[in-house]
């Protein structure tokens, strides 16, 4: 089986760059949206870019956590793991950079420049619309990819066999059972974890800025693959499970 | 040996070293037997060893079992089944660990992050 997650990442780590080129091209999606009570006064506003860009910078940290604890369980490879990490570093220190000018005399000269200043935090780099999701589908597909992989690999079905046969009569049917729901889920995981993978590379901000509707019907389309994916590693994960402890509950060794 | 160099320090005269040498010998005796028959209980140590992987890490676990059944057991009867057992514990409870972490970057996919965090305006 191929290691799909490296080139997953691999195709996904210029996203955070290419939002920044990319936004100061695209109009705002909600640019008119109704004011949230500042009534163009520029402290106000300046505070209120400041809080956006916390919300983001602690979201990318929460983030960057996850990411770590999925790469110690050995779930996402290191490559993948920087690659991914550099892409939260760079919106990071995009997101840092931007907030400094909203103090400088080019944003708070009046109202409307610095609204102007605060509402690149979201057309330059679209944490909540594409970036977090993205990267949490991404580490969540490369995980799921990992685990099945690391699974084929192991080649259980001999030891499960061997366990079946050194059990006694009466529990072997069961154990049947639980074996061949493992084989099947584990093999249904690997395809539609390929299948999650192979969705993954359209949902960069270019197209969730040119055509958000068709971005959203993707995305949908991409979460109810991943789910169908998570949900046969749970269920080649939970069978395996069920046939252990049918035979430790039951095997003559015990 | 380690009693008889401990009878050496002790010091307490020539019978006492005659005791201990004679002690100290059918010690060296068993230690040697022990070594002879026990070749097989030190591999199978070592492959149970093997089984102790950092998490993630399953490939390792899945050679070697014959040996240290044979040697836990010293006569190499029922060879497969504690290795087996172990072996299918060890790789269930790695399964287990792995999938929290899984379970935790899905429910960050699922976030409605743009609810959540609406683009309006100051």
């Amino acid at each position: 089986m191929k290691s799909f997650g490296t080139t997953l990442v691999a195709r996904l780590g210029g996203i955070a760059l290419a939002t920044m080129f990319a936004a100061g091209l695209i109009a705002p999606t909600v640019a008119s949206a109704a004011p949230a009570g500042c009534n163009d006064n520029i402290q106000c506003i300046t505070q209120f870019g400041q809080a956006r860009v916390s919300e983001r910078l602690t979201a990318l940290n929460t983030l960057n956590g996850k990411l770590t604890t999925l790469s110690n369980h050995g779930l996402l490879p290191g490559s993948d793991l920087q690659t991914l990490q550099g892409n939260i570093q760079t919106n990071e220190s995009g997101l840092n950079s931007l907030a400094a000018t909203f103090t400088t005399s080019d944003c708070n000269a009046t109202a409307a420049a610095e609204k102007a200043c605060v509402v690149k935090v979201y057309t330059q780099f679209r944490i909540f619309a594409v970036a977090i999701p993205v990267d949490y589908a991404t580490a969540t597909v490369d995980g799921i990819s990992s685990e099945c992989q690391k699974l084929t690999n192991l080649n259980l079905d001999p030891m499960m066999t061997a366990a079946i046969n050194a059990s006694p009569a009466n529990i072997q049917s069961q154990l049947k059972q639980f074996q061949a729901t493992y084989d099947q889920s584990l093999a249904a995981c690997a395809t539609d974890a390929n299948n999650a993978t192979a969705q993954l590379s359209y949902f960069t901000p270019a197209n969730f800025d040119n055509n958000k509707s068709t971005y959203q019907t993707n995305w949908t389309q991409f979460i109810a693959t991943e789910h169908t994916a998570h949900k046969d590693l749970h269920s080649a994960v939970d069978a395996f499970h069920q046939f252990v402890q049918l035979y430790n509950k039951n095997a003559p060794h015990s | 040996m380690s009693a008889y160099h401990d009878d050496q320090n002790q010091g307490t005269g020539q019978r006492a070293r005659r005791i201990t040498g004679v002690l100290g010998a059918l010690a060296l005796v068993a230690t040697l037997a022990l070594a002879g028959c026990g070749g097989n209980a030190h591999k199978g140590t070592q492959n149970g060893g093997a089984t102790q992987q950092p998490s993630g890490a399953y490939g390792s676990n899945g050679s070697g079992s014959a040996n240290g059944t044979t040697g836990a057991n010293g006569s190499g009867a029922s060879s497969s089944s504690g290795n087996t057992s172990t072996q299918l514990n060890n790789a269930d409870q790695q399964m287990q660990n792995a999938l929290p972490s899984i379970d935790d970057t899905q429910n960050g996919t699922d976030t409605n992050w743009s609810n959540q965090y609406p683009e309006t305006q100051p």
